[in-house]
């Protein structure tokens, strides 16, 4: 073995025993051993033979991992499941997949609320590429990683826990366990009944097919709905009763001519439903930011 | 049965083997051309320790290599008749292909 090769020994064996974290940890109490003391019987093998062939062995071994690693985790999930206890890896699966929707949507949610962006993404795809489009992808792809990162954790979690008992574990590890995704979940909630407040661009459209342009500047406080109705050019009418319940807008303006009650449904950005007007009759309108 | 699973069997058939060694066999036997890696290999004989197809051994048949951190592995029953049956599954197919051109006939002496 030459002199660089017993230097960087100690270093080898360090990240190799780095990387059996991976692993599920009855897998790596069982085998880590063994599993290093191979990889350095390996390497003190290859070291004979030079630098070339101890990076050869580094990317046979870290192929080998990215290999192994899932296919570890999946059999003692499925193994554990035979043996007949633990959850079925059917809800872990989709417990991780509702906890991967809640981020996207948390995150996107955020987004929305931020900045105006077209619903239709369809739309802004036809639209020269913005920074605005850009940040929404990156944040997209950096929710998928955060999604896979909390995967990984969960399983790992999930694991230890059984590790430590072949009984049900009890409801207060449950609750460890299951806490941080029930926050996402009840955030992404949150978020999906997201507050109206800002300011509105909206159109109605009459039984006649004639268009009226208006803007309506909310702010919302809990439940509560305050803020004005202006058409194009004409004067801002301070809202009443209005009210944002379970995506459920509704509010009234009384100009001078009677009682306009206004319902509308948020749909990510974009509040549409129905103007119960006292002379044109109930007509449909939409609104973007 | 999985061709790791495959190689592993026929490994120990002869003798009881640590996993270096079991290592050592396949790539000997195969020409290096199938080295397996530590996470393949006992993934390997975790699945086969939990179906009862290789088992743990006390015997230090190497003292050489000695040392208590390894373990032996060594066939069960259950497991030489596995690898049996996967050994014929596996002939067949090869008679199969030599019946249709795929491989030179065997030369009669």
């Amino acid at each position: 073995m030459t002199s660089n090769a017993k230097r960087n020994a100690p270093v080898s064996d360090g990240l190799y025993r780095l990387l059996l974290n991976a692993y599920p940890g009855d897998f790596r109490s069982r085998f880590g051993a063994e599993m290093e003391q191979v990889f350095r019987d390996c390497r003190r093998a290859e070291a004979r033979r030079g630098r070339g062939a101890l990076l050869g062995l580094w990317f046979r071994a870290l192929a080998d991992f990215a290999a192994s690693v899932p296919e570890v985790y999946m059999q003692t999930l499925f193994r554990s499941r035979l043996q007949g206890f633990g959850p079925h890896p059917a809800v872990l699966v989709m417990l991780t997949l509702a906890a991967a929707l809640a981020v996207h949507y948390l995150l996107w949610g955020m987004i929305f609320q931020l900045m105006y962006i077209p619903a239709d993404i369809a739309a802004a795809t036809h639209a020269p590429i913005s920074a605005t489009f850009l940040t929404l992808m990156v944040t997209t792809v950096g929710a998928v990683l955060l999604c896979m990162v909390l995967a990984i954790l969960n399983c790992r979690r999930m694991l230890r826990l059984r590790e430590r008992s072949a009984a049900r574990y009890p409801l207060r590890r449950k609750v460890i366990l299951f806490a941080p995704l029930a926050i996402l979940l009840v955030a992404s909630a949150a978020t999906a009944g997201a507050d109206v407040s800002g300011t509105w661009h909206c159109t109605a459209t009459e039984k006649s097919g004639q268009r009226h342009q208006f803007r309506l500047d909310l702010v919302q406080k809990g439940s509560e709905v305050t803020g004005t109705a202006a058409e194009v050019g004409g004067e801002s009418i301070p809202i009443r009763s209005g009210k944002f319940e379970n995506g459920k807008l509704t509010f009234e303006v009384h100009p001078q001519h009677g009682v306009i009650r206004v319902e509308g449904k948020l749909d990510s950005a974009k509040l549409a439903g129905t103007i119960h007007h006292p002379e044109v009759g109930p007509h449909p309108w939409e609104g973007r930011r | 049965m999985s061709p790791t699973d495959f190689q592993v069997l026929i490994a120990l058939a002869d003798e009881e083997r640590h996993g270096y060694g079991i290592m050592q066999e396949v790539a000997r036997r195969t020409g290096g051309t199938v080295r397996l890696g530590p996470g393949t290999l006992y993934g390997a004989i975790k699945r086969m320790l939990d179906e009862r197809l290789i088992e743990e051994s006390d015997e230090r048949p190497d003292p050489e290599m000695d040392d208590e951190r390894r373990r032996y592995y060594r066939l069960t029953a259950r497991g030489r008749k596995a690898a049996a049956t996967e050994a014929e599954r596996l002939a067949e197919l090869v008679r199969a292909a030599r019946a249709k051109r795929l491989l030179p006939r065997r030369q009669t002496t």
